[in-house]
């Protein structure tokens, strides 16, 4: 287990409920919702550089 | 130090951060989903004073659904939770509250304007939808027999009142030459979510129709 691991590990989500609830989540399902978060920060910078 | 002091010293980005995020993406995908199936979305959202509307059961019995509102839930209360509550260091542990029920917070917050997009497009008075599709129907490409076929079967379903009236608006689109970004815009998905829509409404409309011999009828 490496460092960032080990943090979550002892931060709130490594509960056990948290930790089980993580591990329900396919690698899939959560692919698309980091893809989908990149998408919207893009698009955030987007509307913060476009002149008013 | 703890788990927030080491990612803000890498400015909350790069691999650890990464890493981080998808830990995010899974919690955040079995907590909202999880209280959308249940129906205990709209209650949880009520005791923390947010108006989110209430789903119908239709609504909640569709996978397909409920993976659509959760994911761009989550997706957009990671990019908030990140600028609006770790960056300007809004959570302190010190406080008591968990960095979990924050991050909960902060989609349920995402969730009430998802629902309400999300609801906005699904329920379109039905005729409005077979209006508007027929017509764009009778104008679309045909490239071959299947697209033929399918523009055949999606007119019928979407006459015969289809059960997912977003799969009969995305195979429409879809057959007219739309981008997947084009339809995601159109029904408040993802890109990703638009295809895996129109797939899974190609399959099913293929299993209907297709021969014992496996072949199209």
């Amino acid at each position: 287990m490496n460092k960032i691991q080990r943090q979550v590990a002892k931060s709130s989500f490594g509960s056990k409920a948290a930790t089980a609830a993580r591990a329900s989540v396919s690698s899939t399902q959560a692919a698309r919702v980091v893809n989908r978060a990149a998408q919207i920060r893009t698009e955030k910078s987007q509307d913060k550089r476009a002149p008013k | 130090m703890h788990l927030v002091q080491h990612l803000r010293q890498q400015g909350f980005q790069g691999e650890d951060w990464d890493f981080f995020v998808n830990e995010l993406a899974r919690y955040g995908l079995a907590v909202v989903s999880g209280w959308m199936r249940s129906g205990l979305m709209a209650s949880k959202c009520a005791e923390k004073r947010i108006v989110a509307p209430a789903l119908p059961d239709a609504v909640r019995q569709d996978p397909e659904a409920i993976d659509e509102i959760a994911t761009e839930t989550v997706a957009e209360a990671i990019v908030h939770f990140r600028d609006e509550v770790l960056v300007p260091g809004v959570w302190d542990p010190a406080k008591g509250a968990a960095l979990k029920t924050f991050f909960i917070g902060q989609c349920m917050k995402r969730y009430a304007n998802v629902a309400r997009r999300w609801l906005n497009h699904d329920l379109r008075p039905s005729t409005e939808v077979v209006t508007h599709e027929r017509d764009v129907l009778d104008r679309g490409r045909v490239t071959g027999v299947e697209d033929d076929v399918l523009r055949s079967l999606t007119a019928q379903r979407i006459l015969e009142g289809v059960d997912n009236p977003r799969a009969a608006r995305a195979l429409v689109m879809d057959a007219l030459g739309y981008s997947n970004a084009e339809i995601a815009i159109d029904l408040g998905t993802t890109p990703d979510g638009a295809s895996s829509l129109i797939k899974r409404a190609r399959a099913a409309i293929r299993r209907q129709h297709s021969t014992p011999e496996g072949g199209t009828a």
